[in-house]
């Protein structure tokens, strides 16, 4: 609100005021006032109306203005009756109650929703745990018959249940694989939930990571590579044994495991390989980072997609030829980065590499508390 | 042979870990009756015990809690989510090892395998077999005529992983978990080429068909 809109939006009262000073003007003429009086009466008519706007202005503006600046400055734009006085005018205290019972009625109505949302994320934990118990004993199992079938003399006996356990143990990995991925996807969008943010070593995320992966890369004849030195800009390298990082080590691991099954869904034929190294650098705003880089020689992903790709439900070009995509990895990846207080990057070639970056800031421990 | 107690109340996971543990050359006991847990872990005479932390009647912690006032036998804690795991780590219950469910039959092993190792205390940096001397810690075999040969890290972990397990045949699944554990993660091919490797430096060494190969099944050191 400046002052000149202000008086755009009086223009009425304006032109109806000089309306009637004329008016009253003319008759003082006609019935031939004295001159005095009638200058001091002009004068009066110009300096009241003035006075008024001006006052009446003054404190309009400072209701307004501060509430439009406190809307647009706050980034959360309902707490904004918080910030401002209750103002001294009719229109202002009216609008004043009325954005407060909007504010009570939302909060009311947040309120309805998150409670709902944690009562069903509690609900999904619960159910995950349960479900993993027949899981357990499925893969279980199945493991201890294709352990019978195998320890057989006569090798050639059961071949296909041999098979068949396999490929029953395969698929079961798969279910657990996606079991996992709702825990974190309801992790990750639940403030309070459990992430222990601490020093850990960047080895033994990454041999947890590979060992969770173990039999999916070697079933789908994807190599692993791990480098086991970082490299700083300076030329000098330190191992990533002595190599400690501020996160989470279960969400982490879990963060790995989804890239490198997305490297494997998306390999090319033969000799696909999987590269996991770090590097230590400094961001773009200058603070000092360990990189993990996952990168693979697959498939790729095409540059009008690549922007996308963390977006929640995107699957792009390579997910429509390749049914098994849900589009949900990458999201609840970022998702979780986020909480952890990292940065995460992709890119790639399409038909020759994939590369994802994971920023983890050193020395921030309080930062992303 | 190791004797290990099971207390898990899922009938079906404690079968199947009864008959896992049974193939993998421990003797495996699953507890059936959750009334008096602590007694009968204490008179059971086992060597380690795998102790589910949500048990009917008294639960996992408070278990381990008595069991430790008297005895010091090793035990597992399963737990069912990471929040407890992170729980329990915290507070330090005295148990030797955590593990989360769903049970990965392979990683199970190795970490009751680990910790039968720690407990052996080290082992000899060097062993003698069929008169070739094996340097564990120098990563190298001597043969009789004192001429050595050097080993790769994967040749040295295949041949002492074989060389524990003399007499049994070690799949190319187990070989594959020990060289992951120890941060190699090689392919199927590389252990192949490992393994044809290891076999020519033995023979090199005096040692003729030292490694046999029992088809569909994995290997094994005569």
């Amino acid at each position: 609100m400046n002052f000149s809109k202000y008086l755009k939006d009086k223009v009425f009262e304006i032109i109806s005021g000089i309306v009637g000073a004329i008016t009253v003007l003319w008759l003082m003429i006609v019935f031939e006032s004295n001159i005095v009086l009638t200058c001091l009466v002009t004068f009066l008519f110009v300096l009241i109306p003035v006075i008024w706007f001006v006052y009446d202005y003054n404190r309009k503006a400072k209701f307004y203005n501060n509430l439009a600046n406190s809307a647009r400055s706050l980034d959360k734009a309902y707490l904004v009756l918080e910030t401002l006085e209750e103002p001294g005018f009719l229109e202002g205290k009216l609008i004043f109650e009325i954005l407060y019972d909007i504010d009570k009625s939302m909060a009311e109505n947040v309120a309805l929703y998150t409670s709902r949302s944690k009562d069903f994320s509690e609900y999904i934990e619960m159910w995950i745990h349960e479900v993993k118990l027949p899981l357990s004993a499925i893969s279980l199992k199945l493991h201890n018959l294709l352990n019978a079938y195998e320890t057989e003399e006569d090798d050639e006996a059961h071949a296909t249940e041999r098979d068949t356990c396999k490929k029953l143990l395969s698929e079961t990995g798969r279910i657990e694989e996606y079991v996992n991925q709702v825990l974190y996807y309801a992790r990750s969008g639940c403030v309070e939930k459990d992430c222990h943010i601490s020093k850990v070593k960047l080895s033994d995320i990454i041999h947890e990571t590979a060992m969770n992966m173990r039999d999916s890369l070697l079933d789908n004849n994807v190599d692993l590579l791990v480098e086991s030195e970082v490299r700083s800009e300076d030329g000098t390298t330190i191992s990533t044994s002595a190599t400690e990082v501020n996160t989470d080590q279960k969400w982490f691991v879990f963060i790995l495991g989804q890239l490198i099954s997305n490297s494997i869904k998306y390999k090319k034929d033969e000799e696909s390989y999987v590269k996991i190294y770090a590097k230590r650098m400094k961001d773009a705003s200058g603070r000092s980072i360990v990189r993990l880089v996952v990168m693979d020689n697959g498939i790729g992903i095409p540059g009008e997609d690549i922007g996308r790709v963390f977006d929640r439900s995107f699957t792009g070009q390579n997910g429509k030829s390749r049914s098994k995509s849900t589009g949900m990895g990458l999201y609840i990846v970022k998702g979780l980065c986020e909480r952890l207080g990292h940065t995460v990057s992709i890119e790639s070639e399409q038909g020759s590499f994939t590369k994802v970056n994971i920023d983890i800031i050193d020395n921030d421990y309080y930062e992303v508390l | 042979m190791k004797k290990i107690l099971i207390l898990e109340d899922e009938a079906g996971i404690r079968d199947e870990l009864v008959i896992l543990l049974s193939t993998s050359g421990y003797e495996a006991e699953g507890l059936t009756s959750f009334v008096k847990p602590v007694d009968d872990i204490l008179s059971s005479g086992a060597d380690m015990v795998l102790l589910d932390i949500n048990l009917p009647g008294q639960n996992g912690k408070d278990i381990l809690k008595e069991v430790r006032k008297k005895s010091q036998v090793p035990v597992i804690m399963v737990t069912s989510s990471d929040a407890e795991r992170d729980e329990l780590i915290s507070i330090g219950y005295g148990a030797d090892d955590y593990i989360t469910k769903p049970y990965n039959p392979t990683l199970l092993l190795l970490r009751i395998g680990n910790i039968f190792k720690r407990m052996g205390g080290a082992s000899s940096d060097t062993a003698d077999y069929k008169g070739v001397t094996i340097d564990f810690r120098r990563s190298m075999i001597t043969d009789s005529k004192g001429i050595e040969t050097v080993l790769s890290k994967n040749e040295m972990l295949i041949l002492s992983f074989l060389y524990n397990n003399r007499g049994k045949i070690v799949s190319r699944d187990d070989l594959m978990t020990d060289l992951w554990n120890n941060s190699e993660y090689l392919n199927d091919n590389a252990l192949t080429v490992n393994i044809s490797r290891l076999r020519t430096k033995l023979s090199d060494a005096g040692i003729e068909d030292a490694i046999e190969t029992r088809k569909g099944q994995g290997y094994i050191l005569l």
